[in-house]
C-alpha cells in the first residue's frame, strides 16, 4: 500500500484557516478508510529543547517547529530545518506520495528537499491562494485598493516600491524553479487554476478539485424560513475571518443605506474571528459602521466549527461580500450543506461557486449600493429563498474529494492496493 | 529612483528654505518602540546626530541610530555632502504616542506631530530605505526590535567608512558639469583620491576559502562572481545553475567583497549548498577591494583554463548557456573577450555591446555607451556573433592566461567603474578582438535608477573621476578605436 504524507502550514488544533482544515480533513479521511497516511503540520509553538518535531494527537500527526527566514521568497535555508531535519524525517517515513497543502511558513525549499531526498516520490501541491503570484499576501489585490488581474514585475514594484522589478523577476524564477519538482497541482477553484495558468504553470498540470465536506450530522434546514411570511424578520449572516478584504464594511454600508422600512425587517449577524488583531484604522471604521447599524446588526465574534450547523439552521441568507477574489471559501460548502442560499460579490471563486439566480444572488463587488438592492429584493420577494434553496446541489463529500485525489496520487495506487489485497486473500 | 514615491516636491520646497531639515519617510510601531526612517540635512554646520525627546514630559528618550548615505537627497537638494546630510533609521524606546515625539538636530527642534510620513508594518520597508545597506539596516532593526520589558543591548550605530568620507571630501571640491572638470581632476584630486584608495586596498588581506561539495577536478570553466551588499543573489544563481547539467564541469567561485556580511553570507551559502546540492567555492576577503580587486582575487583562485567574470545579479534565461558560450569562444579566431546579450526582466536590452561616446554634459570625457539600451530585444536582436568595441564587465569570458598577462582589472578605478572598458583596451592593445555572442541571452537585473546626467552626487563625481583615470591611460587609443 502506498504511504501518503500530507503537509500543511498549520494544524487545525491551532489554526482554523481553510487550507489547514482542508488538508486535515483529507488526512482524516485517508485514515478513516484505513490508508497509510501521515500528517505534518508546521507550528509556531516552542519545541522541546530545540527539537524540530513533536507529536500531536497520535503518532501519525507530527508538528514541525519551524519558520521561514525570508517572507519574500518563502525561503528557509539558513537553518537546517529543511535540509537537515525534514530530510531525516522523510528518510524515516519514506512516503510514496507527498501532498503539500502549502509551503508558506514551512519554506518553499521543502519541495526541493523532498525531490532530492526521495527522487521517486510523487509530489502534489494544492494551491490555496495566489501566494506565488502576489507578494501582497497572495491576494492579487493591489496596495492602492484595486483588484489585480495579472502578475507583472513592473506593476508589483508599483505596489511595493522597496522591491525592484528585478527582485520580483528573481522571485518568480526562484519559485517556478522549485515548482518544477511538483508532479501535479490541485486547485479548489477553476478561477485560481486560471490565474496560475496565466502565470506560467501548464494547464494540464493543474486539476480542479473542490474541498470536500466531512459528513456532518444531517443539517435540518429550518423549513419555517422557507414558509412565506410577509412580515417575518429575515436573518442575514456573515461567517469567517474579519479583515479588510472580507468586505464587512460593504455589508454594513449596505445596511446603513437602507430605509427604516427595510431595516426593520432585517436581523444581521456577523460571526467573525480575529477582529482585535486588525489595524486600528480598520477597527475604528467597522465600529463606526456598527454604531450606525445598531439595532439591526449584531457582532457575535468567533465561533467553533461544531457550532456552525446550528448557526446556519437559523439563517436565511449567508452573505460573502469579499472585495478580493477569494479561492474557494469554506463557508460556501458549509452554507450549501445546510441548504442556505448565498448573497455574494460577483468576482473570482465566489462567482464561480455560487450561481447567480440559481443557488445565490450576485452583486457588484465592493459596491454597497448593489448589495443593498439585492437585500431589498430578498425582503420584498419572500418566495426567493425557497426557490434558490431548492436548487442547491449537495456539496462534494470528503470521500468523493479523496477519490478524485487518488487519481492524482498515481495511476498505480489502486492497482497496488488490489494486488496486496489479493496477496492477503 | 527607488525612493521617488516619497518625493513630494512641494513639501520639500519648504524644507529647502530651512537651515536644517529633517524628514521622516516611514514609521514602524512595535510594542514599546518606534522605528523611524528618514534623512537630515544641514545648510551651514555639519550634522552628525539626532536626539529624541518626549515632548509632553520633556524627557530624553533612549534611541539607537543607524546612518547611511542619501546620495539622492544630497544630489537633489544640493547639500554639501555626507558631512551635512545623512539618511537614518532610528529605534526609539519608551514612547507609545508618536505625536509627542520631538527630534532635535543642531539645537533645532522638529515635533513629529507636524511631519507627514507613511506608517508601515514591515521592517523590510524601513530597511529598504538604506539602499545598498538594506541588509545591514534590517539586522540593525531586528537587533533592537526586542520585546517590551527587555533591554536593547547592542549599540549598533554604524559610523561611515572613514576612507570613503575622505574621498567624499576631496570630491566636494569638484563641480561635475564645469568646463574645467578634467583639468581640476588632473590637478591633484585624482591623485589624492587614488592614494586613499591605494592605501585601503593594499592593507594585508588574509583570504579565507570555503568549499562546499566536491568541485570538478578539471573544470572547463571557472565562473567568478563578486558579492557586495546583496548576498541573496547567490541563492538565485545557485538555484538556477543547479538545474543545468553542464555545471558538472564548471567551477563556481563567489568572492565576498563586503566583510560586514561575512557571517550571514557563510550561513546562507551553507544552506544554499545543502538545499540545491551544486558545489561551489567561496573566497572571503577581509578587506573591501572594489569590483576590480574582487575579480582579480577570484581569478587568482580559479583552476580552469577559461574564466567567466559574472555579476551577481545575472540570471540565465535557459540551461546550456555556459556550453554555448565556450563553443562560440573556441570557434572564434583571435578572440580576447567574449560577452553575451543581457536583458532586463521585461525583455528589453541591457547590453548588446559597449562603445565609447562623448556626452555634452561631461566635456572632454569618453563615456561607455550601451547601444539599444531599453529597446525591446525582439526589435533589435541579432543572431550569431558580433565583433564589438567593448563589452561589459557584467559577463566576460576569456582565457585565464590572457587575463593574467594583461594584469587583470585595474584596481585603481575607485570602488568600481570603467575597469571593464579598461580591460577591453588592454586586450585590444595586445592584438586580440572582442566579441558578443547574441545567441547567449542572460538576464541582468540592475536596480532602477535615473541616468547619470540627472544625478549630481559624490558617486557620480567619483564615476567621472574614474573616467579621467581611463582618459589619462588611454586617450589616444580610445580615439583610434572610435575611428575604426
Amino acid at each position: 500500500m502506498s504511504r501518503i504524507l500530507v503537509v500543511s502550514h498549520g494544524h487545525p488544533d491551532f489554526n482554523k484557516g481553510g487550507a489547514e482544515v482542508a488538508a486535515y480533513n483529507l488526512f482524516k479521511e485517508l485514515r478513516r478508510q484505513g490508508h497509510d497516511a501521515y500528517f505534518l503540520a508546521r507550528t509556531e509553538l516552542l519545541p522541546h529543547g530545540g527539537a524540530a518535531f513533536s507529536q500531536r494527537n497520535d503518532p501519525r500527526e507530527i508538528l514541525f517547529h519551524t519558520t521561514m527566514d525570508d517572507g519574500f521568497l518563502f525561503s528557509s535555508l539558513k537553518t537546517k530545518h529543511l535540509w537537515g531535519d525534514l530530510r531525516d524525517l522523510l528518510l524515516k517515513i519514506k512516503p510514496d506520495v507527498v501532498h503539500f497543502h502549502h509551503y508558506f511558513q514551512i519554506g518553499i525549499e521543502a519541495i526541493e528537499i523532498v525531490r532530492r531526498t526521495l527522487p521517486q516520490a510523487r509530489i502534489v501541491l494544492t494551491l490555496h491562494e495566489y501566494l506565488a503570484i502576489c507578494h501582497n499576501n497572495g491576494l492579487m489585490y493591489k496596495t492602492n485598493g484595486k483588484l489585480c488581474y495579472q502578475y507583472s514585475p513592473r506593476d508589483c514594484n508599483n505596489c511595493f516600491p522597496e522591491k525592484s522589478p528585478g527582485d520580483f523577476f528573481l522571485r518568480e524564477k526562484y519559485l517556478k524553479n522549485i515548482f518544477k519538482n511538483v508532479d501535479h497541482f490541485v486547485s479548489p477553484s477553476l478561477f485560481l487554476k486560471n490565474r496560475y495558468v496565466d502565470w506560467g504553470i501548464s494547464e494540464k498540470d493543474i486539476s480542479v478539485i473542490e474541498n470536500g465536506q466531512p459528513q456532518l450530522e444531517a443539517i435540518i434546514s429550518t423549513d419555517k424560513c422557507a414558509e412565506a411570511d410577509d412580515q417575518r424578520k429575515i436573518k442575514l449572516a456573515f461567517f469567517g475571518q474579519v479583515n479588510p478584504f472580507k468586505g464587512i464594511d460593504v455589508l454594513l454600508g449596505a445596511i446603513s443605506s437602507l430605509s427604516k422600512k427595510y431595516r426593520e425587517r432585517l436581523v444581521v449577524e456577523i460571526h467573525g474571528a480575529n477582529f482585535d488583531s486588525q489595524r486600528g484604522e480598520y477597527q475604528k471604521k467597522i465600529k463606526r459602521l456598527l454604531r450606525k447599524t445598531r439595532g439591526v446588526v449584531t457582532f457575535c465574534g468567533s465561533y467553533e466549527s461544531h457550532e456552525l450547523p446550528g448557526l446556519l439552521s437559523a439563517t436565511d441568507w449567508v452573505v460573502i461580500p469579499s472585495i478580493w477574489w477569494e479561492n474557494s471559501p469554506m463557508v460556501i460548502q458549509e452554507a450549501f450543506s445546510a441548504r442556505v442560499p448565498i448573497i455574494t460579490s460577483d468576482i473570482g471563486g465566489m462567482a464561480e461557486k455560487i450561481n447567480d439566480e440559481v443557488d445565490g444572488l450576485h452583486f457588484r463587488a465592493d459596491k454597497h449600493q448593489g448589495l443593498a438592492e439585492v437585500i431589498v429584493r430578498v425582503i420584498e420577494d419572500s418566495t426567493l429563498r425557497g426557490k434558490l434553496s431548492d436548487n442547491i446541489a449537495p456539496p462534494l463529500t470528503i470521500a468523493e474529494c479523496l477519490n478524485q485525489h487518488f487519481e492524482i496520487y498515481g495511476v498505480n495506487y489502486h492497482a497496488i492496493q488490489n494486488q496486496e489485497a489479493s496477496e492477503i486473500a | 529612483m527607488r525612493r521617488s514615491a516619497l518625493w513630494a516636491k512641494q513639501l520639500l520646497r519648504s524644507k529647502l528654505q530651512k537651515k536644517v531639515a529633517l524628514n521622516i519617510d516611514y514609521m514602524l510601531q512595535v510594542p514599546g518602540k518606534i522605528v523611524l526612517s528618514g534623512w537630515v540635512g544641514s545648510r551651514t554646520d555639519p550634522a552628525t546626530s539626532i536626539s529624541w525627546s518626549n515632548g509632553s514630559t520633556k524627557s530624553t528618550l533612549e534611541s539607537k541610530l543607524f546612518k547611511f548615505t542619501r546620495a539622492d537627497v544630497i544630489g537633489q537638494l544640493g547639500f554639501q555632502g555626507e558631512s551635512h546630510c545623512f539618511g537614518f533609521i532610528v529605534v526609539i524606546d519608551g514612547l507609545s504616542d508618536v505625536a509627542n515625539l520631538v527630534a532635535s538636530v543642531n539645537g533645532i527642534s522638529f515635533p513629529l506631530a507636524g511631519q507627514k510620513f507613511n506608517s508601515v508594518t514591515s521592517p523590510n520597508i524601513v530597511a529598504g530605505q538604506a539602499g545598498e545597506k538594506g541588509a545591514l539596516a534590517l539586522k540593525f532593526i531586528e537587533k533592537n526590535d526586542v520585546a517590551s520589558g527587555q533591554v536593547a543591548t547592542a549599540t549598533a550605530a554604524i559610523t561611515l567608512d572613514p576612507e570613503i568620507m575622505k574621498i567624499q571630501t576631496e570630491l566636494g571640491t569638484l563641480n561635475l558639469h564645469a568646463e574645467d572638470f578634467v583639468e581640476r581632476a588632473r590637478a591633484g584630486v585624482l591623485d589624492r583620491v587614488q592614494s586613499v584608495w591605494k592605501k585601503r586596498t593594499s592593507k594585508p588581506n588574509p583570504v579565507r576559502v570555503v568549499t562546499h561539495g566536491v568541485l570538478p577536478d578539471d573544470p572547463a570553466l571557472s565562473i567568478i562572481v563578486p558579492i557586495y551588499g546583496r548576498y541573496d543573489f547567490v541563492q538565485h544563481q545557485v538555484a538556477s545553475f543547479s538545474d543545468d547539467e553542464n555545471f558538472a564541469n564548471v567551477e563556481v567561485i563567489y568572492v565576498l567583497d563586503d566583510p560586514s556580511l561575512k557571517h550571514e553570507f557563510l550561513v546562507t551559502c551553507e544552506g544554499v549548498f545543502k538545499t540545491f546540492g551544486l558545489p561551489f567555492k567561496l573566497v572571503v576577503s577581509t578587506q573591501n577591494l572594489g569590483f576590480a580587486g574582487a575579480n582579480n582575487l577570484g581569478v587568482a583562485n580559479a583552476r580552469a583554463e577559461r574564466v567567466l567574470l559574472l555579476n551577481s545579479d545575472i540570471l540565465p534565461s535557459k540551461p546550456g548557456w555556459t556550453q554555448d558560450l565556450i563553443k562560440t569562444f573556441e570557434s572564434l579566431d583571435n578572440v580576447g573577450i567574449l560577452g553575451a546579450a543581457l536583458l532586463y526582466e521585461d525583455n528589453s536590452v541591457q547590453h548588446m555591446a559597449m562603445e565609447f561616446r562623448r556626452d555634452s554634459s561631461f566635456p572632454g570625457l569618453w563615456l561607455n555607451h550601451h547601444p539599444c539600451k531599453g529597446m525591446p530585444w525582439d526589435l533589435v536582436k541579432s543572431r550569431g556573433v558580433t565583433k564589438v568595441q567593448l563589452t561589459t564587465g557584467a559577463c566576460m569570458l576569456m582565457k585565464k592566461s590572457l587575463y593574467e598577462e594583461v594584469g587583470g582589472f585595474d584596481p585603481l578605478y575607485v570602488l568600481g567603474d570603467f575597469e571593464d572598458s579598461d580591460l577591453c583596451l588592454k586586450v585590444l592593445q595586445h592584438g586580440f578582438d572582442i566579441y558578443v555572442d547574441n545567441d547567449v541571452v542572460l538576464y541582468h537585473l540592475e536596480r532602477l535608477s535615473q541616468g547619470l546626467v540627472s544625478e549630481d552626487n559624490w558617486k557620480t563625481k567619483l564615476t567621472m573621476l574614474n573616467n579621467v583615470h581611463q582618459l589619462n591611460k588611454w586617450e589616444s587609443q580610445i580615439e583610434r578605436v572610435v575611428e575604426e
